[in-house]
């Protein structure tokens, strides 16, 4: 059974992208686009990682990554989070609440699909 | 002081701290708007590079010479403003002071040193010879390392883009320090870059790199300076001396 991304991004075009290049991957990919859909998601599509932007309308991604590892269901899951080069006080936010990795904007799908397999081979051990 | 003048002074006082206040909001607000802007920026680059370079690797089939030749130049642009954007948010960063600059003591030379040798072989392959010029006794300043590296990578990385097969790059480290007031300074003389650089260049006006005023501003965050020495026409950095 292929794993399940879960992808939470509010553009639509940086959505279809990594959609898309997940998918070519054998990823099955579910997607969300705001905050309180993403921990909906999360809760019953059973995600093997999410991917989490930052900047999202209803609920920012900080605020989903800590209600996500708060609840028993979603604590294991890996997140990584989209965010800002060179902002380090963002990636900080980010660990503390409990995100495994984060990606900058703009980034590379390839160095994005690397991350998951890493995380993704970790969590199988 | 008479009662009066305790009355004024209080005044005078109470309105430089709700001025302060204001200015600080400002800032705040000014950050707020920048680190926005520049996400909302960041964000379309990402689905634009990416399905550029999907389409010239031919993953969605054949184009031809004209096409690919025109996608090249849209993937370079693309490139061009994603490093525009990196260099701004560096700039805002340290602008808004969030970098958290340590001052401690550095031994000068050894950094200098540390960022040639790790240039070196790039150097090498483009045919430049980098040689660093320095003082007998090693000068000790106050300053955050990791920055000034960065400082000194960025700078040699620029003489080299501009630098000719066959020529040298020196950087000068003046043995003499240079006293400005009370304090003493170590002044590094950087490499001539060519292009007419002028003092206009290092200020933080319109026309100049946005690399140079992350430089200056770097610099200036550590108590040091940067300016145009007009005889050699080159870029002279003085760096606050331990002591």
């Amino acid at each position: 059974m292929p794993e399940k991304v879960l992808i939470v991004e509010d553009e639509p075009d940086t959505l279809q992208l990594l959609k898309e290049s997940l998918e070519s991957e054998g990823y099955e990919v579910v997607t969300a686009t705001d905050g309180i859909e993403a921990e909906d998601k999360a809760h019953r599509e059973n995600p093997d990682i999410i991917i989490l932007d930052i900047f999202l309308p209803k609920r920012d991604g900080y605020e989903v990554c800590r209600r996500l590892r708060e609840d028993k269901s979603s604590f294991g899951v890996p997140i990584i989070m989209l965010t800002a080069k060179g902002d380090y006080g963002s990636r900080l936010k980010g660990f503390l609440q409990g995100a495994f990795d984060y990606i900058t904007k703009p980034f590379s799908t390839e160095d994005l699909i690397k991350k998951i397999r890493k995380l993704l081979s970790i969590r199988k051990k | 002081m008479g009662g009066e003048d305790s009355t004024r002074y209080k005044e005078a006082e109470r309105k430089l701290k709700q001025k302060f206040r204001e200015l600080k909001i400002r800032n705040q607000v000014r950050e707020e708007f920048l680190t926005l802007a520049l996400h909302k920026l960041r964000s379309p680059l990402t689905p634009i590079k990416e399905y550029v370079s999907k389409i010239l690797d031919g993953k969605v089939g054949d184009i031809n010479q004209q096409q690919k030749r025109y996608l090249e130049i849209v993937k370079r642009q693309v490139e061009r403003l994603i490093q525009l954007v990196e260099e701004l948010s560096e700039l805002s960063t340290v602008k808004s002071g969030r970098l958290g600059l340590k001052k401690e003591p550095i031994a000068l030379l050894d950094i200098i040193e540390k960022v040639v040798q790790s240039l070196r072989k790039e150097a090498e392959d483009k045919g430049i010879s980098l040689c660093v010029e320095s003082p007998d006794s090693q000068p000790i300043i106050r300053g955050d390392e990791k920055t000034l590296r960065e400082v000194f990578t960025r700078l040699i990385k620029n003489s080299l883009n501009e630098t000719p097969a066959g020529r040298g790059i020196i950087f000068s480290v003046k043995g003499e320090p240079k006293i400005i007031g009370q304090n003493k300074f170590v002044e590094i003389l950087l490499p001539e870059i060519g292009g007419g650089l002028t003092q206009e260049k290092i200020g933080n006006k319109e026309g100049a790199s946005l690399g140079l005023v992350m430089v200056r501003s770097i610099v200036e965050a550590q108590g040091g300076k940067v300016r145009f020495e007009d005889e050699s026409n080159r870029v002279v950095i003085l760096l606050p001396l331990v002591g």
